[in-house]
């Protein structure tokens, strides 16, 4: 299986202010790293390299060993906001990847199709993004980049700006999507629980500018959902990372 | 598809059938009560002789002139040079109408292209910003003279005022709305691998369309403004030549009569413009 995306000694700086310094780290083909770290630290701006927004100081980043720079359907990003085009009904937002690499109709709206019963949006593909709640809006974005099936995934706290009850629904969705189709997975969130439920593996940052402090295995085993939460091994974890995370 | 997404669903579903905050229909017929208001006074001013039928003839006398406009049977005898009134409401109002469209078409190509240009290349505005800026202050009458000249009395000057009064809402409405995109949309559409050529059409352009539309009706006001400078221009037809005549001649009630439809035909071209656009902007509604 083909998707694993590596970052080597990957340094970013705007003017003097030295936001990444030296990262590297490696997101395992079919797997979720989940990449955790103080606020501020410069999570997000390790997701914009990743995905090519912006390009590197220092450093490289290597999809299955092969240097990529620049925005590309082979790294889908969704950020905190969502990448909905507000101007468009959501089967049009859904199939805009695909028509622009140039798909065959037909094949496009069976892509599209499949996704909006993915994300339990069947009844709003002719709906405009601010019909529809926050929640489905970021399947919606999530959906948008799938559609072109990317190797990598890359989400910027894709559920930050939800209600704790709607976020847990999207994470047991989330989990349940990507065991359908398993999709390499970088995950950027300040949640620990989040970091926990969603991730195989957890990359720790430091404060800025951030540096990797720890990988390690979440070894709560795939399938799991919000049962997890009241496992004792799993809240212990949680404290424990927590601590970390604030003393980075 | 699962409860929770079912009842997320449902929450968003209940949301689009809240009652429209503009209120119930007869409302809208609020609008039409001050004209009526307005003309009732005013032919009450008339008869108590406030104001002077000369200055100001009253409704019912105007009225009549507008059915002689459109409807009045045309003399025979037509004289080169001079402006019919009676019965020639049609032709004038038609030929009032195609050279404000013409004007206005040309106007929003044109626009729409520099416009974009604009907006896009950081490059084209440094360098063209100040120079359309200082055009831009010129008033339309300046042109009036220099028109004339290039294009000859009538037809060509007249297009080309209507032209240049409309194209600077346009102008100016695509580059301030093009260059104002939000960085995010450009880059999600060429994450999901939209080549840097199809930007403008897939991104800028629909992006920036709220505003655009914003700015072809003040264009489309604008050409039909212009209108009357243009036809002052020394054309015979045309609603503004009948209006220079009947002022010539001292026939208020016919000024009044072309004033009218002015009104009309302005507020009618507005809300066409706007119900055909409405399918691009209904996004950006509140």
């Amino acid at each position: 299986m083909s998707g694993t995306l590596v970052a080597r000694g990957l340094g970013k700086a705007f003017g003097d202010l030295l936001v990444l310094d030296g990262i590297d780290l490696e997101a395992q083909a079919g797997q979720v790293l989940a990449v955790l770290g103080p606020s501020g630290c410069g999570k997000s701006t390790l997701l914009r390299v990743l995905a090519g927004f912006e390009p590197p100081t220092s450093g490289e980043v290597l999809l299955d060993g092969r240097p990529v720079s620049g925005p590309s359907p082979q790294r889908g990003m969704v950020a905190q906001s969502g990448g909905l085009f507000p101007w468009l009904p959501l089967r049009e937002n859904l199939s805009f990847g695909p028509a622009a690499s140039g798909r065959p109709a037909a094949e496009v709206r069976e892509v599209v199709d499949e996704l909006l019963s993915a994300t339990g949006l069947d009844g709003f593909a002719d709906a405009l993004p601010k019909q529809l709640s926050g929640g489905m809006r970021q399947r919606a974005s999530i959906a948008q980049v799938l559609a072109n099936r990317p190797p990598v995934l890359l989400l910027d706290e894709p559920f930050g700006a939800l209600d704790a009850q709607t976020r847990l629904r999207m994470h047991e969705w989330l989990l349940e999507l990507l065991a359908e189709r398993p999709t390499t997975t970088l995950l950027v969130t300040h949640d620990v629980e989040e970091a926990l439920l969603l991730g195989d593996r957890l990359c720790l940052l430091s404060n800025r500018p951030a540096t990797v402090v720890d990988t390690q295995p979440v070894p709560f085993g795939t399938g799991r959902g919000r049962a997890v939460l009241a496992d004792p091994a799993f809240v212990q974890m949680k404290a424990a990372v927590l601590e970390r995370v604030l003393a980075a | 598809m699962s409860a929770a997404l079912l009842e997320d669903a449902v929450v968003a579903a209940q949301g689009d059938s809240r009652p429209s905050p503009r209120g119930t229909r007869w409302r809208r017929l609020l609008g039409f009560v001050v004209p009526l208001v307005l003309l009732g006074l005013w032919q009450v001013a008339v008869e108590v002789e406030l104001l002077s039928p000369r200055l100001l003839p009253p409704p019912s006398v105007v009225a009549d002139q507008l059915r002689e406009f459109f409807f009045g049977e045309p003399g025979t005898l037509t004289l080169a040079g001079v402006v019919p009134f009676t019965g020639a409401g049609g032709d004038h109002l038609l030929s009032s109408l195609r050279r404000a469209g013409i004007g206005w078409l040309l106007a929003v190509g044109v626009g729409t292209l520099v416009g974009l240009l604009l907006g896009l290349s950081a490059l084209a505005r440094d360098l063209l910003d100040p120079v359309l800026n200082a055009l831009r202050a010129v008033p339309i009458f300046a042109w009036l003279p220099l028109a004339l000249v290039w294009f000859g009395i009538g037809e060509g000057a007249a297009r080309a005022l209507i032209f240049i009064g409309a194209l600077w809402p346009v102008l100016v409405a695509v580059g301030d709305a093009t260059s104002r995109v939000p960085r995010s949309y450009v880059e999600t559409a060429q994450m999901l691998g939209t080549p840097r050529r199809w930007l403008w059409r897939k991104v800028y352009l629909p992006s920036a369309l709220p505003e655009v539309v914003t700015g072809l009706r003040l264009s489309l006001t604008l050409a039909w403004t212009v209108v009357i400078v243009g036809e002052l221009s020394g054309t015979t037809s045309g609603v503004g030549a009948m209006m220079n005549a009947a002022r010539e001649s001292g026939r208020t009630d016919q000024v009044v009569v072309g004033i009218l439809v002015f009104a009309a035909v302005g507020l009618v071209a507005d809300v066409l413009l706007r119900l055909a656009t409405r399918r691009w902007v209904r996004w950006a509604d509140a």
